[in-house]
């Protein structure tokens, strides 16, 4: 049964979506979006970023990478996983990143 | 951010904000490159990634009750090998990780680990030790520090909480004689992270014990969880150490004594001890059997 | 084609062993418990000769046994185990996850009662209790059937991806000789295959996740695939046992009919005591009195139409519980009920190993003993 459809009646639907012995796979699409949790978000300045990769590192939910800038290597979130929990801005070294209210 | 996953062997989770399960699950999955198979115990790790249809788990991964971590995992292992001898798989490189809580290793998971621990299975056991039956609201476990406050041995005006001290699972699983152990802790990633490698590296069963803050039930601001988690290794209240073929070996000795009080106070948990007219008694105690057990280390460290 | 098998004299648990050594499953949990450890001996002493490389797991506890056996069934092995009693009272937990997990694992059951108190002597009460947990039951006769079964039931699990009990009665079956017949290695290996799973955990092109949490509006839908899956079994077992027949001569059913045709009295059993009854039947017969006995080989899926053909124009049943049921009706006499849609008089017997001999049989078809053979 995928996330996309409706639930119905167990007669009516019959089983052939279901999966066998309920065994899942890895859909990140059909996935919650945490993001939406969150009150607060994490701002990056990238003046002061480094490009270590430490919050990379931290991030519970994995939702920071670094990518490439003309400015060198620097983090970025991924605010529709980004759960605003606020650990980033205690690990970074430069303190590059700062918390905002939505 | 699709791409953004595509490499990852983890994605996201519907744990509390500030929970470091995801830390530690990726630390342990990106220490390696090999295939990893995952078996994982019931508790807040297990429920909070596998709901169905979704699934958070980019390797293979099987959960089946909450005593048996060490179990299932024996029988993944034991179909590895026989599988491998038929020739129906050629991964001889697979990594077998069993996860579990606190109390899914030093409770009611106890027996299933010390059964795959003796047998000497090919595996990594990683407790994430958060000091309580989480998933269900925070109950007592064995592995809660003495006097916390739990749901089950709640502080009152008759109790100053868990009364009993934490079981000392490294001693345990150090005693059935396996070739690595380790204490780490999320606050310390890199050590964490090279002693998951160095787990890989070795041949037959591995422990390592982490030091998970639970941002909920410790009363804790979700954004402190890696500098309360720093400061339990800092206060000695949670030393770093390796045992490598029963040989003690500390991983990191803080420069500076710090007070296991600083540490206590961060928490909700401990709060109560310092409201009681009794509270610096508990305090010393905790300090003592602190400090008693960061010298017996070191002696066993030493020779 | 049939092959050509030899008659050998051995207990049920050795019997049991032999074909599990024949079958060479890729992984096997041990761990002892009375009356099912001759089997587990017997067959670690064959590994340990090099006649079956099979990997055995020598786990600390019956509950680790069902686990390993999971974690190696969803791993792609074809896993066994055996156990009895109390040992299956303590890996319940585990037993119905194993058949919503769609996982074919085969457990040699040597029932025997539960405790309390403490017995290790033989009767039903460890299979009853394991009834309603999706795994696919058959009981035994004899020492042959055991042995046939075993090997039935290793095909029939993968077929219907359901895990299957064979049971075969503690003590009066597992530890007694008998004359049974041996097929070849070759044929027992061609007949159940090679185990070709359709996912495992050791994909790693797709990986999968195992055991997820579902919450209302999922948790019915999976509990009905093994209601379905348990109702379909009926008809893979029927077509399994036709090629059954055709290796080995012997002809099995849902169901055994025995002296049926005219019956007016029939008993319905499950078990060695099957055996106790053919020969007071034969004697009855003798005598004039138009008897039979209805032996049932498949108890889940409960074959209810087979059942209700077999017994729709006997006069009087008597269905035999080797298990004791509290605050409520037996659990055979109560399926065969529902089969016959009429009561029928139901006789509780041979708890915790106690005898049952013809004269007494006798009395159930006279009617002298009512609900309690003591």
């Amino acid at each position: 049964m995928k996330n996309n459809q409706e639930n119905n009646n167990l007669d009516e639907k019959g089983n052939d979506d279901l999966e066998l012995g309920a065994v899942i796979k890895n859909e990140i699409e059909f996935y919650p979006k945490v993001g939406e949790w969150k009150t607060e978000f994490p701002v990056y300045d990238h003046d002061k970023c480094i490009g270590c990769g430490i919050c990379v590192k931290h991030c519970p939910e994995g939702a920071i990478k670094l990518i490439k800038t003309p400015k060198g290597k620097k983090a970025v979130a991924d605010l529709e996983w980004c759960k605003g929990c606020g650990i980033c801005p205690t690990v970074c070294p430069t303190k590059a990143i700062q918390m905002r209210k939505k | 951010m699709q791409n953004h996953f595509e490499e990852q062997k983890f994605t996201p989770t519907t744990t509390c904000a500030g929970c470091p399960i995801g830390i530690v699950t990726r630390t342990v999955l990106n220490a390696t490159e090999d295939p990893v198979v995952v078996t994982n115990a019931t508790g807040c790790m297990e429920v909070t990634t596998t709901v169905y249809p979704n699934t958070s788990w980019k390797v293979p991964y099987i959960h089946s009750a909450f005593a048996n971590a060490g179990a299932t995992v024996s029988g993944i292992e034991t179909a590895k090998k026989a599988l491998l001898k038929k020739g129906k798989i050629s991964e001889d490189n697979l990594k077998i990780v069993a996860f579990a809580g606190d109390g899914g290793t030093y409770d009611i998971g106890l027996q299933a680990l010390s059964g795959a621990l003796e047998r000497g299975h090919d595996f990594l056991f990683v407790c994430y030790d958060n000091g309580a039956y989480m998933n269900t609201g925070g109950q007592r476990s064995g592995g809660t520090p003495y006097a916390s406050t739990t749901e089950t041995t709640p502080a009152g005006k008759k109790s100053i909480g868990k009364i009993a001290g934490r079981k000392n699972i490294m001693d345990i699983v150090v005693g059935h004689k396996i070739p690595y152990a380790a204490t780490a802790n999320i606050g310390f990633l890199n050590d964490f992270e090279a002693k998951v490698k160095k787990a890989f590296s070795i041949k037959g069963p591995k422990f390592l014990l982490v030091f998970s803050p639970c941002v909920l039930v410790w009363k804790i601001s979700t954004s402190v969880t890696i500098d309360v988690a720093k400061l339990a290794t800092e206060t000695n209240f949670w030393p770093l150490y390796e045992v490598e073929n029963s040989q003690y070996k500390i991983s990191y000795n803080p420069k500076q004594k710090v007070s296991v009080e600083e540490f206590l106070q961060t928490q909700g948990r401990f709060k109560h001890i310092f409201k009681r007219p009794d509270g610096t008694d508990i305090i010393a105690k905790i300090q003592q059997e602190t400090d008693a057990e960061w010298d017996r280390l070191s002696r066993l460290a030493q020779g | 084609m049939k092959n050509k098998q030899i008659k050998k004299a051995i207990t049920g648990g050795f019997a049991v062993g032999e074909a599990i050594r024949q079958i060479n499953p890729d992984v096997m949990a041990v761990y002892p418990i009375t009356p099912q450890t001759p089997i587990v001996e017997y067959f670690a002493q064959e590994v340990a000769d090099g006649n079956a490389y099979t990997e055995i797991i020598p786990v600390e506890s019956e509950h680790s046994a069902m686990s390993a056996c999971i974690g190696s069934a969803a791993a792609g092995a074809r896993s066994m185990t055996a156990s009895s009693s109390q040992g299956i009272m303590y890996m319940m937990e585990m037993l119905p996850i194993a058949s919503a997990m769609r996982l074919p694992i085969v457990m040699a059951v040597s029932t025997r009662a539960i405790s309390g108190p403490l017995n290790i002597h033989g009767d039903h009460s460890d299979a009853m209790a394991m009834r309603d947990f999706g795994w696919i039951q058959l009981f035994a006769e004899s020492v042959q059937e055991a042995y046939d079964n075993l090997i039935i039931g290793t095909k029939l699990a993968e077929k219907a991806l359901l895990p299957v009990a064979p049971n075969m009665d503690g003590f009066i079956t597992s530890h007694s000789v008998e004359n049974v017949e041996i097929m070849t290695d070759q044929a027992v290996k061609e007949f159940v295959g090679e185990y070709q799973p359709t996912q495992t955990l050791f994909d790693f092109n797709e990986p999968k996740t195992f055991g997820a949490i579902a919450l209302p509006e999922s948790y019915f839908n999976f509990r009905k695939q093994v209601y379905d899956a348990m109702q379909e079994a009926e008809s893979k077992f029927l077509e399994i046992v036709s090629d059954f027949e055709k290796i080995s001569g012997r002809k099995y059913d849902l169901v055994e009919s025995y002296q049926l045709d005219d019956a007016e009295k029939v008993i319905v059993a499950m078990g060695s005591t099957c055996g106790t009854i053919k020969a007071t039947v034969d004697k009855l017969r003798g005598r004039g009195q138009k008897v039979g006995l209805l032996k049932i080989r498949l108890f889940r899926p409960w074959p209810v139409e087979a059942v209700y053909q077999a017994l729709k124009d006997v006069e009087q049943v008597f269905v035999l519980d080797k298990n004791l049921s509290f605050g409520t009706s037996q659990v055979l006499a109560g399926n065969v009920e529902i089969a016959l849609k009429r009561p029928i008089n139901s006789v509780v017997y041979g708890l915790g190993g106690r005898e049952i001999s013809e004269e007494e049989v006798e009395k159930i078809f006279t009617g002298e003993v009512r609900s309690f053979l003591i």
